[in-house]
């Protein structure tokens, strides 16, 4: 019986063999019940085409549908579903990930052999950029700042880009590249960190000031790099270059190297050097200080948004200290000098 | 009709009558396909199928503290889609027949005369929810996708003589499930055939 039955529906919904066919004819002729039960399998099997499963139907997305219809059911104690949504994220960022990856390395392929296209970006006077690199780093330039990368970091082994003036970095994790910030006077050797870069060419010093990670200052030789010092979080280095000293610190307040890319001044316990050329930079002004014995002042204060005038009366009033603004003057060149800021001893 | 092969799960519905959300989701993924396309059969669009099916869902978890009535999940589930098509397509010609009145008779087709055809496929749809697992899914790729044995075979990861067995099966309980039907409708055939 077993065996008819096998051949029965084998008839319907598939092919038979010569043999089979043979067993199958005779068992139908055999009696008129056999007969029936033949048309019952073909009939059963011609009226159930209708019924239509379609593989289009994603039963646990309607399940979750029909959920959030019922307001019986709270979505946090619905654990089945919390999984669910975390592994669709989960997997949509996989696939992102692998499509990313896809296309870098056939970026990577047809870039084989081209060089690296430099790019130079510069922070206006009075204003902050951001930019971010091929490798997903991104760097805050400070105003008057000057940032030289190249377009990609595929054929080199080291991520390698030049800073004139101050910048912040939020570096990529990438062991097998590392990451270097030149500067005029040492560089920077990071893996992934971040970490804020003062190196205006005019100033006499650099200060690095590490946020998180781990940095090493470099220092280039003819052919070779020297490494003078490695720094942890909230740690800051500077590099005298008059003497050739380096100032290594821990410094608790780390937002004051750092506030600069929220658009925030903030000073602590600085000398009014550091707050002359601070505001020199932000403001482009050119700052004197004309009486000598300012020099011991220190300064704690914060800045958000403010013109330079309203911040030098509120440096004025904590201190003894008065400003004079001389507006800018018309060069023989058409023109225009920067404005001069000088303080001195009220 | 055979009582073993039928879902008689009292414990599902037991568990749903308490507020369980497993329980509903069980029931849940084991009908929903069958159900949307049996709804299919009458509203001949798939996503308006789904959405009646879930709107169906959504009513028996509301109703689920007065299930004590009922004995059997299947029928009962197919019955409530059948009556839920059935409410949609009159509100459609309701309002088809606002829009184009002169339409009417062409309209009417879709309704009531309809209805006693689609219980084959009803019982069809409560039986192969019945049907364990591996057997369903043998005859849905042999009978919906239209797949080879040998194609089953790769698919489900067997033998071409397991799928043989596997659909085999399946049918034979399908012919128990539906003798009735297929007899009663055979006398039909053969009435119109006169």
């Amino acid at each position: 019986m077993s065996k008819i039955e096998n051949i029965l529906s084998k008839s319907i919904t598939s092919e038979l063999s010569n043999e089979e066919q043979n067993i199958l004819e005779s068992w139908i002729a055999e009696s008129e019940h056999n007969t029936k039960e033949y048309e019952a399998y073909v009939q059963l099997w011609e009226k159930s085409k209708e019924l239509v499963y379609s593989d289009s139907i994603d039963v646990d997305d309607s399940l979750h549908k029909t959920k959030a219809k019922i307001s019986g059911f709270k979505r946090s104690w619905n654990f089945a579903t919390l999984i669910r949504q975390a592994a669709a994220v989960l997997l949509l960022s996989l696939s992102l990930s692998v499509l990313f990856h896809y296309i870098s390395t056939n970026e990577k392929d047809s870039a084989q052999n081209e060089q690296p296209i430099y790019q130079e970006i510069t922070a206006a006077y009075g204003t902050k950029t951001k930019v971010t690199l091929a490798d997903g780093t991104s760097v805050w330039l400070n105003s008057g700042s000057i940032l030289r990368f190249p377009s990609t970091f595929k054929n080199c082994n080291r991520r390698e880009v030049e800073l004139r003036g101050e910048g912040f970095f939020d570096v990529e994790k990438n062991q097998k590249k590392p990451f270097i910030v030149n500067t005029h006077m040492l560089d920077v050797k990071v893996y992934g960190t971040s970490f804020n870069v003062c190196a205006y060419e005019d100033y006499s010093n650099m200060t690095v000031a590490l946020v998180e990670g781990k940095i090493s200052l470099m220092k280039q030789s003819v052919g070779e790099n020297k490494e003078l010092i490695a720094l942890n979080p909230d740690e800051v280095v500077e590099y005298d270059a008059y003497n050739r000293k380096l100032y290594h610190s821990s410094d608790n307040y780390m937002d004051k190297y750092t506030a600069w890319k929220e658009g925030q001044i903030i000073f602590y316990n600085d000398p009014i050097e550091r707050v002359a050329q601070t505001l020199e930079k932000w403001y482009n002004v050119e700052i004197n200080i004309v009486d000598p014995s300012l020099h011991s002042y220190c300064f704690t204060a914060k800045f958000l948004d403010e013109s330079l005038e309203h911040v030098l009366k509120l440096l004025c009033l904590s201190s003894p200290m008065k400003y004079e603004i001389i507006p800018s003057q018309k060069r023989s060149d058409h023109s225009f000098s920067k404005r001069k800021i000088n303080l001195s001893i009220k | 009709m055979s009582k073993n092969i039928s879902d008689n799960n009292e414990f599902l519905l037991l568990e749903l009558q308490n507020g369980q959300e497993r329980a509903f989701d069980y029931i849940f993924r084991k009908y929903y396909k069958a159900l949307c396309a049996q709804a299919n059969i009458y509203v001949h669009d798939l996503d308006k199928a789904q959405s009646l099916v879930q709107d169906c869902f959504v009513k028996l978890w509301n109703l689920r503290g007065s299930l004590d009535q009922v004995n059997r999940l299947a029928p009962f589930l197919s019955l409530m889609v059948r009556n839920k098509c059935i409410d949609h397509l009159r509100k459609i010609k309701t309002q088809q027949q606002l829009q184009e009145s002169e339409n009417y008779g062409i309209v009417d087709i879709h309704s009531d005369s309809n209805i006693l055809f689609h219980e084959f496929e009803e019982r069809l749809v409560v039986a192969l929810s019945a049907l364990p697992e591996r057997c369903r899914m043998a005859f849905e790729y042999s009978r919906f996708e239209e797949l080879s044995y040998k194609e089953i075979a790769e698919k489900m990861d067997v033998s071409v003589k397991a799928v043989e067995k596997l659909i085999s099966r399946a049918l034979k309980i399908l012919r128990k499930e539906l003798k009735d039907y297929l007899f009663l409708s055979f006398l039909f055939f053969d009435l119109f055939s006169l």
